[in-house]
């Protein structure tokens, strides 16, 4: 590409990156759900955001969200019956103390 | 009659011991094996580190702990998989998992990251992708990108100051949860009909929902492949799949390889075509939008 070109395409290039962080500003300053959401794309769950996730599952509670950690306690048994009858999940069969 | 094994001398011996019986594979048919994969004896092993009960062995009560781990690890990894799941069917789908687990074992603090070495596994396991290795592998590669996109941190927007020093040797950054993927399948649609199907499936209507995903999958499976371009990210605490033209998607592939502005904006349009007097229009426009959904960052 020539230079004055790639220049021309830069400068196209930045103009469009200040528009659009002046419109976001602009947005957020107003109204948040003002957001450009028709140029998002597809919601990943249909008529749904993360905060309506099913119970018992980290993914659907925000305090994990972009910290990392997701998932490394919850309910860890869930669903799996081989300690059913033997005193409970996560007790291994040990008595309760008197 | 076991071999003897020997007794701890300090907590953090009993701690490492129980680390590596509990996070043993288990066996075919989901019980601690009797000996490890180098040839201990676990009964031996459980015997010295566990006391045994009135109802249950040492064995017995380490096999708990073995089982409930490598449990939490399988729903783990079926939670981050369902389109994977959905095109394997539940079977061959259950035979990955526990190669792929086996292989690359959880070795993070957080189960988030279990499947982050899948897609590299598949280069050396293709036998596991199935009757349709291009849709399966579409839909591993799309299913991580959402974990990365879901939690991955977010950093702050680029600031005015910034913005006004940019020329074409500047190197834009972009948020760490934006991924951007080159694909044969429309796996984002399909992912989301089955998403769609799990979300509303109840235990009456499991086997019409999973018939669904039968049908759901054939669809898309006898589609010709053809190159599909999409952009993984988050916006107001939801993901978003968004549809990439081809030179979006080297664009920003270009920028997120840390190349400068000019020099990605010539990869980008070097095979384009785009007519030159279209390029700065579309230019303008793609960074635009990527700058109102908040991609780019100090």
């Amino acid at each position: 590409m020539k230079q004055s070109m790639k220049t021309m395409m830069v400068a196209a290039a930045v103009s469009g990156l200040l528009s659009g962080a002046t419109a976001m500003h602009a947005s957020a300053a107003v109204n948040s759900s003002a957001t450009p959401i028709l140029k998002a794309g597809k919601l990943s769950f249909s008529g749904s955001t993360l905060d309506k996730a099913p119970k018992h599952s980290c993914k659907g509670k925000n305090d994990c969200k972009g910290q990392g950690g997701c998932k490394s306690s919850d309910n860890g048994c869930k669903q799996k019956n081989s300690c059913k009858g033997k005193g409970g999940c996560a007790t291994d069969g040990s008595k309760m103390p008197d | 009659m076991t071999e003897p094994s020997s007794s701890p001398t300090s907590l953090l011996e009993v701690q490492r011991r129980m680390a590596a019986a509990v996070m043993h594979p288990l066996t075919r048919q989901e019980n601690m094996p009797r000996r490890r994969r180098d040839g201990a004896s676990n009964i031996a092993e459980a015997e010295a580190i566990i006391r045994p009960n009135d109802r249950l062995s040492s064995f017995e009560r380490l096999e708990i702990y073995n089982r409930q781990y490598w449990y939490r690890l399988f729903s783990c990894f079926e939670e981050d998989f369902p389109g994977l799941q959905a095109i394997l069917g539940r079977a061959k789908f259950d035979r990955l998992m526990r190669a792929y687990l086996t292989d690359c074992p959880s070795e993070s603090f957080s189960l988030r990251n279990l499947g982050s070495r899948l897609d590299a596994w598949f280069d050396q396991h293709p036998e596991h992708l199935g009757p349709h290795p291009v849709l399966a592998r579409d839909m591993a590669r799309l299913e991580w990108a959402h974990i990365e996109a879901f939690d991955s941190e977010e950093r702050a927007r680029l600031s005015a100051q910034k913005l006004a020093a940019i020329d074409e040797h500047s190197r834009l950054h972009l948020q760490p949860y934006l991924r951007v993927l080159a694909l044969s399948y429309p796996v984002d649609d399909l992912l989301l009909q089955v998403r769609n199907e799990d979300g509303s499936a109840t235990s009456s209507t499991n086997n019409a929902s999973s018939t669904r995903k039968r049908h759901h999958v054939r669809h898309v499976a006898a589609l010709a492949p053809k190159a599909i371009h999409i952009a993984v990210h988050r916006l107001e605490n939801s993901v978003w799949y968004k549809p990439l033209s081809p030179e979006e998607f080297h664009l920003l592939s270009a920028l997120l390889d840390g190349k400068p502005l000019g020099d990605s904006i010539d990869l980008a349009l070097s095979t384009s075509p785009l007519p030159e007097d279209q390029r700065p229009a579309f230019l303008q426009e793609a960074f635009a939008n990527w700058a109102m959904l908040g991609w780019f960052t100090s």
